[in-house]
This record gives structure tokens, sequence and C-alpha cells, in this order.
């Protein structure tokens, strides 16, 4: 249903009607947002990203092949212009410790709870080398579907769980030594 | 903390919500994209005109020299003659203006950041 409105949009728009846009951004601009929150964790940022990203499909609609679905294109656009943003951008410096917001992790009065564990663990993400932290951000927006993330990021299916296995490890080494945590690859 | 837990910590279901005026931002952007005049063409036919101008003279340029050198003496006495002969002012003035023309672009290109 959202393919087929997707597609007579697009021709709408393609044959000069700017306002067929509309309702593609509006369908889409959830995911949108969402995807690029999740290379920034910041709300404001978020939107920036996701603003340049309809933009850049807008301009580029015509080099969609209808081949592929209109969303899997739109997804490979935004996350092109999320990682160049994002090379532009270093994220501030924050620690793992800070990220997840413990005062002390050691300490037993102070036990670490689930969400700052989680959130420290999305934080370290951000810290990730480009290509290991794109491969997991756009691997879990996707609901962990390693097919949808290769066809997202345009690589190949054993490159994407080649990265995502490095990039376990890595978060592994690095939130273990942070929060006294057992190794992450035990079981993977 | 498994491979379990990692799953858990990224596989968020909190979404964020988008702010109310967000497609209307992006809209008013897209309007204004609409309005804008299309980008320059790139004047493919002036350059491919001038371009093949260039060459035909260059041969031309290349084929006199070459006869010029074979019923005159060596190529070198072609040159000397040209820069001290009757139009070696005029040499040295189109050999000067294509220097100072490399000179700017390679200055304009730097000035806009341009790299290769």
């Amino acid at each position: 249903m959202s393919a087929d409105a997707d597609r007579l949009q697009v021709e709408r728009v393609l044959a000069g009607d700017a306002e067929a846009f509309e309702p593609i951004v509006r369908r889409w601009q959830g995911p949108l947002v969402n995807l690029a929150y999740r290379f920034c964790r910041d709300r404001g940022r978020a939107e920036e990203m996701a603003q340049e990203a309809f933009l850049k499909a807008y301009r580029s609609l015509k080099l969609w092949r209808h081949e592929a679905a209109f969303s899997s294109w739109l997804f490979a656009v935004a996350t092109n212009v999320y990682r160049s943003h994002m090379r532009r951008f270093v994220p501030p410096s924050v620690s793992i410790e800070q990220a997840g917001e413990i005062a002390d992790p050691h300490s037993a009065e102070a036990p670490l709870e689930q969400s700052d564990r989680d959130r420290a663990v999305r934080h370290a993400v951000t810290r990730l080398p480009a290509k290991y932290r794109d491969v997991v951000t756009v691997f879990y927006f996707h609901e962990m579907n390693v097919e949808q993330t290769a066809q997202t990021l345009g690589l190949r299916e054993g490159t994407v769980k080649a990265r995502l296995h490095r990039a376990r490890a890595l978060l592994s080494q690095r939130l273990s030594t942070a929060l006294s945590m057992p190794q992450l690859l035990e079981e993977s | 903390m498994k491979k379990e837990d990692l799953d858990r910590a990224l596989s968020e279901s909190t979404e964020i919500r988008v702010s109310d005026g967000f497609a209307e931002s992006v809209m008013e952007r897209v309007r204004l994209e609409a309005k804008a005049p299309p980008p320059l063409v790139f004047p493919w036919k002036r350059f491919s005109a001038g371009m093949g101008t260039c060459a035909v003279l260059t041969i031309v340029a290349v084929v006199l020299a070459i006869d010029a050198g074979v019923s005159g003496g060596s190529s070198s006495e072609w040159f000397e003659e040209a820069m001290t002969g009757p139009y070696a002012l005029a040499w040295q003035w189109t050999l000067g203006s294509l220097l100072a023309s490399l000179a700017m672009y390679r200055g304009t290109m730097r000035l806009a950041g341009y790299r290769r």
C-alpha cells in the first residue's frame, strides 16, 4: 500500500508537483528521524540530519531505480547523509561511565541499573570506528536484519556479519573494562 | 553482559517523537528548492568547439614548426629565431599570458578550497 503510494507520489514530484513530496515526508519522517537519532543521540541534531536526508532524496529522486523498494532507497540515501554528517562532527568526548551516569561502577552500594548499562552501551556504539558504528546502528535499526542492513549500507552480507562480530568484540573489550562486564563474545 | 544484553540495549523500542513542525519545515525547503532556477548546465557545445579549435591550431602550429625546422635548420634554431625575430614580442606575450592564466587558475582553485 505505502509502496504504491510512494511510487505514485514520486512520479508526481518528478512531473513537477513538489507538493506531492509532503505525504512522503509525513510517512517517513518518524523512521528517518529515529535512524538519525541512533547515529548522533541528540534529538535536535537528528531532526536536522533527517531534514538534510529528505532534501537529498528530493534532489536525487530521479536516480531511484524502481526495482528496489522506495523505502530501501530512501534509507540508503539517508544513511549516506548521516554517515557524512557524523564524519564532519566529532561526537563530544563522553566517557562510558558518564554516558551511563554511573557514580561508581564497582561499588556495591551503587549497583548498575539496567537502563544505565543500556545507555552506556548505546553511547559506546557512537564511539566505535565509523565502519563498525554504522553497521551496528543500521543492523539494530532494521531489527537485526542482515539483508536489509547490507542493502542500506551497500555492503555484502558477509561484510556486515564480519563487521558486527568485530564491533561486538570492541564493545565487549571497552565495556568490560569500564563496567566490569564479562566478555560479550562468550556466547557469540 | 551477554550478547543478548547487547541486543536488548541496542534494540531500543522507545521511539523519539518528531517535532510538530518538522514536515512543514522540510516542505518549506523543498518549495524553495523547487522555485530555484535549475543549476547552470556546463556549456559542452561551446567547450567542445573551443577545444576543437585549440586542437586544430595546435596541430597547425606543430606542423608549421616542424616544417620550419626541416627547411630552415634545427628546432632549437627555429625557437631561437622565434624568440629573437620580428615576432619575438608576440611570442613572449603569449607565453607570459599562458603562464599568468595558469597561475590565476591555480590560485583561484586554492582559494575556493578545491583539492584534487
